[in-house]
């Protein structure tokens, strides 16, 4: 995750005066969209849902702007609100459309197939395959390090999570993938 | 066919992919939707003509109403001053006793003569 933060932080002043907020938010969608945008689709896996979950989040952020008290960064504030918003989709999709977490992870994955935005090869569907047999939120702290490779110390402020308690459910991710693909062998 | 997964081997590289122009789109979309729309001297003004249309239209119709009220009332008034004045007359010629008539033509006749 390449944040510019000397950017960030002068975004977040212009954020505050109401004559240069409008142009200071498009500058922060410029700059957060894609890491939010892979944050959420990881997730989701779907791209249609990916893209109105930012759409949400971004919104959702806009209308807030002026309880944003500068207390976090504004960039972590931006991933909890998509966390919150992905984790709050997932469940009334459970909610709406499966009883089970195997069913939702049967769902998720032929909506992985059934989309076209997706490039990853045997093995790479055989990781999603993998990531999607772990809980909600093991699976979001997973791809948060795995793939961004973001430390904890930010995934700390990012999820209001301590450090000690993302890295205990890193590892339990992380065996649990080991364990799947030695049953799938 | 069998997967091994490495953690340490494997790229983390992202499986996934967006629609062309996809990020530009949306952040064009995003500005279209936080940017105040920008509102014409006459999109600003329609509500204030508005009010001022209705209050014309009200006050044209109260004044519709008011003379055609008035009108009524002196067509009723005349009317009134008609049956008065119609009324005095019969009741002038019903009152006037054919003697006191007599007697008011003769007494008119004398003085006439008297002042001759």
């Amino acid at each position: 995750m390449n944040i510019n933060r000397e950017e960030l932080d002068k975004i977040t002043e212009l954020l505050r005066d109401e004559k240069s907020r409008t142009d200071a938010f498009s500058s922060l969608v410029r700059m957060m969209q894609k890491p939010l945008y892979w944050h959420i689709r990881k997730m989701v896996l779907n791209h249609d849902d990916a893209d109105d979950l930012l759409q949400n989040t971004f919104m959702k952020a806009w209308y807030a702007i002026d309880s944003f008290r500068g207390e976090s960064q504004i960039h972590t504030w931006l991933y909890r609100i998509a966390s919150n918003e992905t984790l709050t989709f997932l469940a009334a999709q459970r909610m709406k459309n499966v009883t089970s977490s195997l069913e939702m992870e049967e769902l998720l994955l032929s909506n992985l197939r059934a989309d076209t935005y997706f490039n990853g090869d045997e093995l790479q569907e055989k990781l999603q395959q993998a990531i999607l047999s772990l809980p909600e939120k093991q699976r979001l702290v997973f791809n948060i390090r795995y793939f961004d490779n973001v430390k904890y110390e930010d995934m700390e402020k990012m999820l209001n999570t301590s450090a000690g308690a993302l890295k205990a459910s890193y590892h339990h991710a992380v065996k649990k993938i080991e364990a799947f693909f030695k049953e799938e062998n | 066919m069998t997967h091994n997964f490495n953690f340490e081997e494997n790229s983390t590289d992202n499986p996934f992919c967006v629609p062309d122009g996809y990020f530009e789109d949306f952040a064009l979309k995003m500005d279209r939707a936080i940017k105040p729309v920008e509102i014409s001297i006459w999109q600003k003004s329609k509500p204030y003509l508005y009010v001022a249309a209705m209050f014309v239209m009200i006050f044209a119709v109260g004044l519709i109403f008011y003379r055609t009220n008035k009108l009524d009332a002196n067509i009723a008034e005349n009317r009134q001053v008609t049956v008065y004045s119609e009324t005095a007359n019969e009741i002038l010629l019903d009152d006037v006793n054919e003697d006191i008539l007599t007697e008011y033509i003769l007494a008119n006749a004398s003085y006439q003569l008297q002042n001759n």
